[in-house]
């Protein structure tokens, strides 16, 4: 079970469709792979179904209804067990998977300095861009501070701050009062789902080389 | 001219919405889907219209939600989620979809198996909606349904935004209690 969620701001936010399609893909990944976030959105999607219903009518043309039954498409049995797609991991969640089969990434993975490489998915509608990052195991990501808010949700592997580590399904929040220096757990590569609204910004010394080339 | 289809229907065992979609699923009973669209169809307009669609793209989003419905009946699983809480998710992504060219994820949900979901969260929630007052409410309501951000409702009501936090924040916690979820 995951230790760090998302707060119940963004879970409501999904529901209510809110969210960029970024932000929702990381918010969702983190439900699926967390149950006490699974069950407040459960709630909330009851919440939001609950309205539905005692919603007023507004009628539909007959000729809607018509038109459905005209077209009706071949039943979809059961979610088809395809082969991993490229990118796709099976370790990743199903979410996750799932967008990388709707939309393929454009670029391929960029090695970012010595340690850090990365994979660039799909913007949002308010400037979120989400990517897949890897950081080899043992190393640390130099000091940075965030122009804007960022989400991070491991995937596998680990990954500490000053606030604590993090492990597969943990979510974690930063904003521009966040300065760390994240530094990747021994064993294996961690790996995150990092959506980003504005740059990285690195203040140490080496960082300053980064903040030219990510 | 066309006939008025949307006559009142009364709650029987034969249109409870989970087993009509168990018959759109096991015998593509159109009658079943006819019943659902009449039931769900003039609610969700309503919806998309107060959440700024026009009435033509309403109805493009009602008919690909129901064409989902009709396509993905066998893989609803009524332990999971209620069919209200099935098409409103459905259409909701249809929305996203058409009106801000954006893919909305579809919530998974394999772990929670401890009756979270089953059919009883709808009456639980309707008995936690009462313990609200009319703020509060409005707050809750605005939010979930219309899909406004708190700023918007601030705007709307004429107050704070930091008030309209208040009021979310209090709602929460009292839905929290008789839902009794953690915080
Ligand atoms: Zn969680």
């Amino acid at each position: 079970m995951p230790s760090f969620h998302p707060d119940e701001t963004l879970l409501i936010e999904l529901t209510a469709g809110q969210l960029d399609q970024a932000t929702a893909l990381v918010i969702a990944a983190h439900i699926e792979v967390c149950e006490e976030c699974q069950k407040k959105s459960a709630v909330y999607a009851s919440l939001a179904a609950e309205f539905l219903e005692q919603s007023d009518d507004t009628p539909c043309g007959e000729e809607i209804l018509q038109a459905l039954l005209s077209k009706l498409p071949e039943q979809q049995q059961n979610t088809p067990k395809i082969k991993l797609m490229p990118h796709q991991e099976d370790f990743y969640p199903q979410t996750l998977n799932d967008f990388l089969a709707a939309f393929p990434p454009q670029k391929s993975w960029q090695q970012v300095g010595g340690s850090l490489r990365q994979l660039p998915l799909a913007k949002g509608f308010n400037g979120a861009t989400c990517k897949i990052m890897g950081v080899k195991a043992g190393h640390t990501i130099p000091k940075h501070t965030h122009k804007g808010d960022e989400f991070v949700l491991v995937l596998q592997g680990g990954l500490s701050d000053h606030r604590g580590t993090l492990r597969r399904g943990d979510f974690i929040y930063s904003d521009a009062t966040v300065e760390h220096t994240p530094v990747a757990e021994m064993g294996e590569e961690c790996i995150c789902l990092v959506v980003t609204h504005g740059k990285l910004k690195f203040t140490g010394a080496f960082g300053r080389v980064l903040n030219w080339i990510s | 001219m066309c006939k008025n289809v949307y006559e009142t229907i009364t709650e029987t065992p034969e249109n409870n919405p989970a087993l009509l979609i168990a018959r759109v699923a096991n015998n593509q009973d159109k009658q079943a889907f006819v019943i659902l669209f009449k039931s769900y169809a003039p609610k969700l307009k309503s919806w998309l219209l107060k959440g700024g669609a026009s009435p033509n793209i309403a109805e493009e989003i009602i008919q690909e939600t129901f064409l989902t419905l009709w396509q993905k009946a066998p893989l609803f699983n009524p332990e999971k989620a209620s069919v209200a809480t099935w098409i409103y998710t459905i259409a909701r992504n249809k929305k996203i979809d058409k009106l801000r060219q954006e893919h909305y994820p579809e919530l998974i949900v394999e772990i929670a198996s401890d009756g979270t979901h089953n059919p009883d969260t709808k009456k639980d929630v309707r008995k936690a909606l009462k313990v609200l007052n009319a703020e509060q409410f409005t707050v809750i309501y605005k939010n979930f349904f219309e899909g406004q951000t708190h700023q918007e409702i601030a705007k709307q009501e004429g107050v704070a935004l930091g008030t309209v936090k208040s009021r979310a924040r209090l709602a929460l916690k009292k839905l929290h209690a008789v839902l009794d979820i953690s915080e």
